[in-house]
């Protein structure tokens, strides 16, 4: 048998599934090659019957071929908690969860607050298995006093500005816009009341009356979004609501669309499974930044990603140490990982159609960052895509998870989606659900 | 707790009322112990109790080690000030230290709502948790004392009708129920042994939601209601929380809510007043109301919470099948 050597530069025929893009869903075979498609249409494996021996295959068979997914939410851990996770763990689960770009948020220790903390970034993620875009924050240290040189760090690329959290100073945030009009860049905020969500572990309602455990109103969202759109429409910035969590946020969000104004929001996906029962138990996974809420809010959210007010959904990935999680429920730092399952946990959630997850995980959050999203599966565009076996039925183990920590709260939860491939910049990166040591095998090394 | 996999008691809420009644009647055997000359049965002997106290609570420390110590239970100590548990060690880790201590049952008072609950967890079978208070969120033994208490008074008095039943008896839950873990497991015992209640509060110190707890009434008055109540429970009032939010000053609190020798005497004659201790005097009680009142059973609630105390860690660690009165109990 003759040994075929594989290079990465072979071409990459993605075969027998579904493509879903922008366009919808059609049966079609996928052609990759030097990095972009090359090819696509059903019935195009066929002709390439005689390029058997040059070719890597995927067998797609059943299975959803997508753009590659985009985040608009992951902390990475490095700089500061590398004890945790680090850029290049990270970006394993990131291209194990179907993901081919995150937004690195800033608020790592030191925060990316300047041009060199920035190229220092860049560099942990120059060989990461997906694209790491930095996200600068929006003032110096995240201290919320003094805004960081917004117009220097969009010179050298930055399109994202966050402090990932609330902005306070309402002065700050009107500034921030102001410069977003110009720069063409996005100011993200988290929108919560600092006087409001004090000392609160989780939602407030009647679980938390029962635990006896501080909670964060609903008010203080919705009085968080309604100050920033009134800043957006006296600037006519571009803002994005970073993780929103209540019904009344959806509403508003939807009306200031309805009125153009230039407002894209994100819900995580946990936040369209969990609710505030998931406390009762005191688990400290079961604490989000925003809180878990009402079964209400949550299918309010669910209605939103489907009819687009949301734009984007998030993995929220959010690596802890065990000694930030191991202690009592009211002190536990909030917040999950999230990478390897944010899409299997949208694409089950009922009400949510593949079309619709998909949209709100790939192509309107890479639109957001300024990336080629229209373009969908089509010749030309880049080779990132994802393959989603949409009746896997399988359970998360510990051993599956590339990050260093495990707080997660779906350990032993049966999901009905699974990745099964990743392709970053036209090389497999992850194979079979698992991360990629060696290229795919060609038809000849197959037989 | 009727489960038999998970030997602990963790929240009121736990417990059906077959239990409650339950543990009442092992609470009024071991009350019986207490009479003795010897007050000391072997019931527990060659069992280990832990007391993990991570915040200072003398009184239900010590209702603890007399309660194990009349079961004839060796105890272990531990406290926030005596020992390294609480500092910069996670609850998980001192979790493994409890279980690698190998006693059979660990009672944890924890200023952080849950924690008991999250060792519980990680403990898994084998040891039994007992929740002496946690935070805002529960107190289960105090609430099993107070309804003793309660109960065996109304008896005394000739008011009840069926042995440990409280129904038609109306409960005023009175002063900081937001913040207080006593409240929380009071209200689940009273409704379970068919009490009325009615919280007497602030707006600012009840729940914005109180869905969770059924049948409730609210009043922001205790004037208004003062006088149909059987029970007047007072909680206490922490001076902090007169903070120019929650609400503007002591004297301002006392003048809605305070049980003054003024209200007092608004009273039914029947009715009692209780607290849980310590009282804030002029605060939630006024002197003249504690030391003048025969109806006043604040002392009652401390001798019959080590009773029922017993009766729990008998109920949890005690073989099942020897009955109390041959373990050294009876009537």
């Amino acid at each position: 048998m003759a040994v075929h050597s594989q290079t990465e530069s072979e071409p990459l025929l993605i075969a027998g599934g579904d493509v879903v893009d922008t366009t919808g869903v059609r049966a079609a075979d996928v052609l990759v090659e030097h990095g972009v498609i090359d090819q696509v249409g059903e019935g195009l494996a066929a002709t390439l019957e005689g390029r058997d021996g040059q070719l890597r295959v995927i067998d797609a068979t059943g299975a959803l071929v997508a753009p590659g997914l985009v985040d608009l939410f992951a902390r990475l851990g490095e700089p500061g908690n590398e004890a945790a996770e680090t850029v290049a763990s990270a970006a394993d689960a990131a291209a194990l969860g179907g993901y081919t770009a995150v937004v690195a948020q800033p608020d790592t220790t030191p925060a990316l607050d300047h041009l060199e903390a920035l190229a220092q970034h860049a560099h942990l993620a120059q060989h990461a298995k997906v694209d790491v875009i930095s996200a600068a924050t929006l003032t110096a240290g995240r201290e919320g006093h003094e805004l960081v040189p917004m117009a220097e760090l969009a010179d050298a690329g930055v399109r994202w500005f966050t402090d990932v959290g609330p902005v306070d100073d309402l002065r700050l945030l009107i500034a921030a816009l102001r410069w977003s009009a110009v720069l063409d860049v996005t100011v993200a905020v988290q929108p919560s009341t600092t006087s409001l969500a004090a000392g609160a572990a989780m939602h407030e309602g009647p679980v938390s009356a029962r635990l006896g455990v501080v909670g964060e109103p609903a008010v203080s969202e919705e009085i968080a979004v309604a100050t920033a759109l009134a800043a957006l429409r006296a600037t006519g910035g571009r803002l994005h609501l970073d993780r929103i969590s209540t019904a009344v946020a959806t509403e508003a969000v939807r009306d200031a669309k309805r009125e153009e104004l230039a407002v894209s929001a994100s819900v995580t996906a946990d936040h369209l499974l969990f609710t505030s029962d998931a406390c009762a138990s005191f688990d400290p996974l079961s604490r989000n930044v925003p809180p878990y809420r009402t079964a209400r809010d949550r299918d309010a959210l669910i209605e939103a990603v489907a009819d687009g007010t949301i734009d984007a959904v998030t993995s929220g990935h959010t690596p802890l140490a065990p000694e930030q999680v191991d202690v009592p429920f009211e002190v536990a730092e909030a917040g999950t990982i999230g990478l390897q399952t944010a899409a299997a946990v949208a694409l089950d959630v009922a009400g949510l159609s593949v079309e619709a997850a998909l949209a709100a995980m790939s192509w309107r959050p890479a639109a957001l960052i300024g990336k080629r999203a229209d373009v969908g599966i089509s010749p030309g565009a880049p080779a990132d895509l994802v393959v989603i076996d949409p009746s896997a039925s399988w359970q998360l183990d510990p051993s599956d998870l590339a990050s260093r920590c495990a707080n997660t709260p779906h350990l032993g939860r049966s999901f009905n989606s699974r990745v099964t491939h990743t392709v970053f910049r036209g090389e497999v990166v992850v194979r079979e659900a698992a991360l990629a040591t060696r290229a795919t095998p060609s038809r000849t090394a197959s037989r | 707790m009727t489960d038999a996999s998970q030997p602990h008691l963790l929240s009121i809420d736990d417990l059906s009322v077959d239990d409650i009644v339950h543990l009442l009647e092992l609470g009024e055997r071991f009350a019986e112990v207490a009479e003795r000359p010897v007050p000391k049965v072997p019931a527990l002997r060659g069992k280990t109790v832990a007391l993990a106290f991570f915040e200072d609570s003398t009184r239900t420390r010590l209702s603890f080690d007399l309660a194990a110590k009349r079961l004839s239970a060796d105890v272990l100590t531990f406290t926030a000030a005596s020992s390294s548990l609480s500092k910069g060690e996670s609850l998980r880790d001192t979790t493994e230290t409890i279980r690698a201590m190998g006693v059979d049952a660990v009672v944890i008072r924890h200023k952080n709502a849950g924690a008991p609950l999250q060792v519980a967890a990680w403990l898994g079978d084998g040891v039994s948790v007992v929740n002496a208070g946690d935070g805002a969120h529960q107190h289960p033994t105090q609430a099993l004392g107070d309804a003793y208490t309660l109960a065996k008074h109304r008896e005394a008095c000739g008011l009840a009708h069926e042995r440990w039943r409280l129904d038609g008896v109306h409960v005023g839950i009175v002063g900081d129920v937001a913040h207080s873990r006593v409240a929380r497991s009071a209200i689940g015992v009273y409704t379970a042994l068919g009490a009325t209640i009615t919280l007497v509060a602030p707006p600012t110190l009840l729940p914005v939601d109180l869905t969770a707890w059924g049948a409730v009434e609210v009043c922001h008055r205790l004037d208004d209601v003062i006088g149909s109540l059987d029970v007047v429970n007072l909680l206490r009032m922490q001076r902090e929380r007169a903070d120019g939010v929650v609400f503007g000053s002591v004297r301002e609190y006392v003048d809605r809510y305070g049980l003054t020798p003024e209200r007092a005497a608004m009273l039914k004659p029947t009715a009692v007043v209780m607290h849980p201790g310590p009282v804030n005097r002029g605060v939630e009680l006024a002197s003249g109301v504690i030391d003048a009142r025969s109806n006043v059973l604040i002392g009652a609630q401390v001798t019959h919470g080590v009773a029922v105390r017993a009766g729990l860690l008998y109920r949890l660690l005690a073989a099942t099948d020897t009955p109390a009165s041959e373990a050294g109990a009876s009537h």
